[in-house]
C-alpha cells in the first residue's frame, strides 16, 4: 500500500507529546465536537435512511455498494454514481464500465515490493543529515555499521536491530513497524542474487547502482506523486547534485519562498471544524502567541 | 490542525485499501470536508486540538506546500520559525515538539 503517516495512527503518540505544549501555546478556544451522526446503517439506498457514512465501514466495497448500488445488482454503473468522471474511472480499476467488488479487492494502492525495497534503501542507509539524498558512500558505511558480526552479509536480525536504534517511531518507520511491513525482506527480495536470503555488501551496492540510473553515485529522493505541484524538492538531475553540494541540497529558492523559515507566515482565515466559533485568522496571533500548524487529513 | 485535501481518498490516485483503513471519498464540498475533519479529530482522539478547514480552493495547502501532510511552527512574531519536512517521510512530530520547546524557551527533554 502507499504508505504515509497521516495524522493519526502513525503520529498520535508524537502528537500526544505536542498537545500539552499546544495547550501552553493557547489554542484559540474553538469549540470542538464531532458530530459523527447515527450509527452504522447499512440498509439499501432508495430508502430514505441516514446517509451512508464511510466511517461506519471497515472496507470500501460495502460502503460504495450501500451508497451507490441502487438496483442492488452488485455493480455500480455510471448512472448510479453521482460524482466526477475522473473519480469513477479511478474506482473502476478494471475499466469494466462499472465499479464492482473486484475493483476494490485490495489491488489498488498496494506498494510493490520493488517500491518498498527502494524506499527501505533510501530510508535506512542514510548516514548524514542531507535529507533524503543518498550517496553510495553512505550505503557502504551504513552497511558496515549494521553488519555487526562483520561477515559482510546482513541478516534480517542485524537490519532490524540496527535500524531500531535510530528509528523515529512517531514517523514513517514507526508506522511500518506497527504494520509489520517486512522492509528487509523487500530489500533482500530485490537485491539478493545468490538466494541465500542475506544481503551481501556487493549485492546491496549492485542494487544501489541499478537504481542510480544516471550513474552519479547519488540517489535523489524518490519523487512523490504528481499531486504536489510547484517545487517538490530536488529533482533527479543528471549532474552535480551529489552530497558534495553542501548543506543545502534542496530548492535553491528555499530562502525566499513565502513559507520559508524567517518569512512572515502566509496569512489565512479559515473556518473551524463544525465550530460555533468565528473564523480564525493566523495573523491575529502575531505578537500574542506562537501557533503550531499541523497540515493533514484523515486518510 | 489545518485540514486539507485527503492524502489517500478512496477515489484518489493512491487509495489505501484494506481492513481498518479509513473509508473516505475525497470531499467535493466544504461541508463534506468539514464532516471528514470532524470524523478525523474524533476517531483519532485529537480533540481538543482545534481544526481549521481549508477552503475548496486548497489555497492554504498550496501556500504552505503541505500536501499530504506537514508541520510548521509560527513564532510569536508572526514569522515561520519551524518548517518541517515534506510528508510523509519528512513528517516528524518530534521535530515540531522540539521547535515548540525552543520557541517557548523550555528545557530540552
Amino acid at each position: 500500500m502507499i504508505l504515509g503517516p497521516k495524522i493519526d495512527r502513525t503520529s498520535t503518540r508524537g502528537l500526544a507529546l505536542i498537545l500539552p505544549a499546544l495547550v501552553l501555546l493557547g489554542p484559540a478556544g474553538l469549540a470542538q465536537h464531532a458530530d459523527t451522526g447515527a450509527g452504522a446503517d447499512a440498509d439499501r439506498p432508495g430508502e430514505e435512511t441516514a446517509p451512508v457514512r464511510g466511517e461506519d465501514y471497515e472496507t470500501p466495497w460495502p460502503f460504495l455498494s450501500d451508497k451507490y448500488d441502487a438496483d442492488g445488482d452488485g455493480r455500480i454503473d455510471r448512472e448510479e454514481y453521482d460524482r466526477s468522471d475522473d473519480a469513477f474511472a479511478r474506482l473502476d480499476k478494471d475499466g469494466s464500465g462499472a465499479i464492482t467488488e473486484e475493483d476494490l479487492a485490495g489491488g489498488g494502492g498496494v506498494m510493490s515490493g520493488s517500491m518498498m525495497a527502494s524506499m527501505t534503501l533510501r530510508m535506512h542507509f542514510q548516514d548524514d543529515d542531507d535529507g533524503e539524498v543518498l550517496a553510495r558512500a553512505e550505503v557502504e558505511s551504513r552497511f558496515a555499521a549494521l553488519d555487526t558480526d562483520g561477515d559482510e552479509r546482513l541478516t534480517s536480525e542485524e537490519f532490524d536491530r540496527g535500524i531500531a536504534t535510530v528509528e523515529d517511531d512517531t514517523g514513517m518507520g514507526g508506522m511500518m513497524q506497527r504494520m509489520q511491513i517486512d522492509r528487509f525482506g523487500a530489500l533482500a527480495g530485490e537485491a539478493d542474487r545468490d538466494d541465500d536470503l542475506l544481503l551481501s555488501r556487493a549485492e546491496l551496492l549492485a542494487y544501489f547502482d541499478a537504481l542510480d540510473t544516471d550513474d552519479n553515485g547519488v540517489l535523489a529522493p524518490q519523487s512523490r506523486s504528481g499531486r504536489r505541484g510547484g517545487r517538490g524538492g530536488p529533482r533527479p538531475e543528471a549532474s552535480g547534485r551529489g552530497s558534495a553540494r553542501g548543506t543545502e541540497p534542496e530548492e535553491p529558492d528555499a530562502d525566499t519562498a513565502p513559507n520559508a523559515v524567517g518569512q512572515i507566515a502566509p496569512d489565512f482565515t479559515l473556518k473551524p471544524s463544525h465550530g460555533d466559533g468565528e473564523p480564525v485568522t493566523l495573523s491575529s496571533f502575531a505578537g500574542k502567541q506562537p501557533v503550531a500548524l499541523i497540515f493533514g487529513s484523515y486518510t | 490542525m489545518v485540514y486539507i485535501r485527503e492524502a489517500h481518498a478512496l477515489d484518489s490516485r493512491s487509495p489505501i485499501l484494506g481492513k481498518g483503513m479509513p473509508v473516505l471519498e475525497e470531499p467535493e464540498t466544504f461541508t463534506e470536508r468539514e464532516d471528514a475533519a470532524a470524523v478525523c479529530m474524533a476517531k483519532l482522539a485529537l480533540e481538543p486540538m482545534p481544526a481549521l478547514i481549508d477552503g475548496m480552493d486548497n489555497a492554504v495547502e498550496a501556500a504552505y506546500e503541505s500536501h499530504p501532510d506537514r508541520l510548521y511552527l509560527i513564532g510569536k512574531d508572526g514569522r515561520v520559525s519551524f518548517k518541517g519536512g515534506e510528508g510523509p517521510f519528512g513528517f516528524k512530530p518530534d521535530e515540531l515538539e522540539q521547535a515548540i520547546r525552543t520557541e517557548l524557551g523550555l528545557r530540552d527533554v
